[in-house]
């Protein structure tokens, strides 16, 4: 895949020139340890970056703070061990450090990740470069949607899927402020959870939570997400695969039936 | 005597009609009741995706890739959502995976064949709609 080969030249050329690497995921120190009975531990340093845009009409006076409180909400959330097990995948060959493509095997994982999390704002989309995260904030969303129970609900968050840009409503993330990381954990890979008995969990989406758990699977789940292919372990570093934000955040904020309503000069 | 032989041929005309009412058939509703089939399979998002995440799809079908397969020729999650329902099906749960999956291959404990239709029914839909674009909110 020619686009795999332009990122590896990319990732090591910057590090070769002690540049940081851009994106929304930077990893390095990435190495695997395999206790030879089926358990897989990765390691690795992670740098996770979420660019804020303001696209409020009026403003977002309290914008820092929801800022400063989904970073650590985030950094909170991932700290610890991810855990996977059963995951089905080729055969480790720890002593020439490969993945043997014809051998498959049962896993268990343990994601023994570090993680420092930046929230960062930004005023325009020269800013955001190909593979960054992004969370836009707007001033309504006119989108709704109908559970699993048949009743419907307007959104104060969107997401456009995996990896894609997320946005908020300015007046439901000042309500709950947990909104914020909800939608970014969507762009990391989580699912919606509507099961009543499951209000407690951060991702439950139907608005009378009464709490913010994460699973140790659905944090397995995100680690996963952001390594996205076990081989990148074996390359030392790694970052996240170019999407082109800036274009799927312009097709996702023009798209009329999301009914995102906001400032369009600052959309620039 | 006459008056005799007609009523008793009037009492067994009228026993005869009682004895067909009481006796007339009934539709046998059980029978009817079989050939009715609900469907009870109703897709829940979060319980597709469980299914998904458990078999371990994403572990070689790369997700969020824009192209169709990977360097190994391999499709992308994408590659599996752009592919046709049926053949999707006959790729994933009925021939290829090398019999990985299979009663005596290496993944035998997390055999395709152990889902109910409408899990399989769900996690084809999930599939499919990884390729649809379809936003997620949040209340």
């Amino acid at each position: 895949m020619s686009s795999d080969i332009i990122d590896f030249f990319k990732v090591n050329l910057a590090l070769l020139q002690s540049q940081p690497l851009t994106g929304g995921v930077v990893a390095k120190n990435l190495h695997i340890s395999d206790n030879g009975s089926g358990e897989l531990t990765l390691y690795g340093d992670f740098t996770i970056t979420l660019k804020v845009l303001d696209l409020t009409t009026d403003g977002a006076p309290n914008l820092n703070s929801l800022m400063t409180f989904t970073q650590q909400v985030i950094t909170s959330k991932l700290r610890g061990e991810g855990y996977q097990s059963g995951v089905r995948f080729l055969k480790y060959n720890a002593a020439k450090n490969i993945f043997d493509k014809s051998k498959s095997w049962t896993y268990s994982i343990r994601y023994n990740f570090s993680f420092s999390v930046n929230v960062m704002q930004i005023s325009m989309l020269s800013q955001l470069k190909g593979n960054d995260f992004v969370l836009a904030v707007v001033d309504d969303i006119g989108y709704q949607f109908t559970d699993q129970y048949g009743k419907k609900h307007y959104s104060g968050g969107l997401t456009n899927g995996r990896s894609g840009p997320a946005v908020v409503s300015y007046i439901h993330w000042q309500k709950n402020k947990y909104l914020g990381v909800h939608e970014f954990f969507h762009t990391l890979g989580l699912d919606d959870i509507e099961d009543h008995t499951k209000k407690e969990r951060l991702m439950y989406h139907l608005g009378d939570n009464t709490g913010q758990s994460i699973s140790d699977k659905e944090r397995g789940d995100m680690m996963h997400f952001m390594i996205t292919d076990l081989r990148q372990m074996l390359k030392g570093n790694y970052s996240n695969i170019s999407n082109n934000t800036v274009q799927l955040l312009r097709t996702f904020i023009n798209n009329k039936t999301n009914g995102f309503k906001y400032n369009k000069a600052k959309f620039r | 005597m006459v008056s005799n032989i007609i009523r008793l041929s009037l009492g067994s005309v009228l026993f005869l009609f009682t004895a067909a009412c009481v006796n007339k058939p009934v539709p046998d509703r059980n029978t009817l009741d079989k050939k009715k089939v609900v469907d009870t399979c109703r897709y829940y998002r979060y319980e597709a995706g469980q299914v998904i995440s458990t078999l371990g799809c994403r572990n070689c079908h790369l997700e969020p890739y824009m192209e169709l397969k990977d360097d190994r020729g391999w499709p992308t999650f994408r590659g599996l959502a752009n592919m046709d329902s049926l053949k999707l099906i006959d790729y994933a749960f009925t021939k290829k995976h090398k019999g990985w999956y299979s009663k005596t291959g290496s993944f035998k404990t997390a055999r395709m064949d152990t889902l109910n239709d409408c899990e399989i029914k769900s996690a084809i839909r999930y599939i499919k709609d990884a390729g649809r674009n379809i936003p997620m909110p949040s209340q």
